[in-house]
């Protein structure tokens, strides 16, 4: 299939969203990488599609397929985001939540969330209720 | 946890495990990967969510990455796996097989689950 201007528009209009979206949290070096490589992916989805009476249907067929660009930006931030964090050993807020999904998430988030001991000296989660152990316990 | 977060937890860290399987045999460019992908698992929900996953495994070291424009008429990254990536699928094999034969042993004792 080849893309008409209203087609070409709105591919346009997707990488440029996942540019901006990219921006703030990785290196320029890398947005432009990954932009040429989600592009590539997009024309030769187009180009082996068989033209169709609805292409503005078939655009958004396929862009839906890969996934709202901020969705895909935000694929990128949480892959860094996990890898900083064990990199560094430091877990911020959005480090933690970036690596919800990730095994490695168990790790950093349970060095971040130990519970301190309670004044009294009991240990925390004494009653047997969901504890997240310290980083080096795994 | 619900069903389809286990269900998804699952998928998410078997990924990279398949993505490496994937590109053992030859190097591939993202497309490529996704329709093998498909083609043998449901691991590929949204395509997009493969890219972030390639580029982390790439500065990870265990994947190689390379721009080819003489392919296609558009440029295509492909990647191959590393020697380094090919120590850490081996080390992923024998876990695997390892932990998948100790579930199926407990599924059998348990019976079965249906």
């Amino acid at each position: 299939m080849t893309l008409s201007d209203t087609g070409e528009a709105r591919v346009r209009g997707y990488l440029y969203v996942l540019e901006r979206s990219l921006r703030s949290s990785l290196p320029p070096a890398v947005v432009t990488d990954a932009v040429r490589e989600v592009e590539s992916h997009i024309r030769e989805r187009v180009a082996e599609t068989e033209p169709l009476p609805d292409e503005r249907a078939a655009v958004e067929r396929l862009l839906a397929a890969l996934g709202t660009p901020t969705r895909v930006a935000r694929g990128y931030s949480l892959e860094l985001s996990v890898e900083e964090a064990l990199t560094t050993g430091r877990v911020t807020l959005r480090h933690a939540h970036a690596g919800a999904w990730r095994r490695d998430r168990r790790r950093v988030v349970g060095r971040a969330a130990v519970p301190r001991a309670r004044p009294d000296g009991a240990r925390p989660h004494a009653q047997g209720g969901p504890c997240l152990a310290p980083l080096d316990s795994h | 946890m619900s069903r389809d977060a286990w269900n998804e937890q699952l998928r998410r860290g078997a990924l990279e495990f398949a993505i490496l399987l994937t590109l053992a045999p030859a190097r591939r460019y993202g497309l490529e990967i996704i329709r093998h992908l498909e083609a043998f698992t449901d691991l590929v929900i949204t395509e997009g969510t493969i890219y972030p996953l390639l580029a982390r495994l790439t500065r990870d070291g265990l994947l190689q990455a390379e721009w080819s424009a003489s392919e296609a008429a558009h440029p295509r990254k492909y990647y191959r796996v590393t020697a380094r990536g090919r120590r850490r699928l081996a080390e992923m094999a024998e876990h695997w097989r390892d932990f998948s034969a100790k579930i199926d042993r407990l599924l059998e004792a348990a019976g079965g689950t249906r």
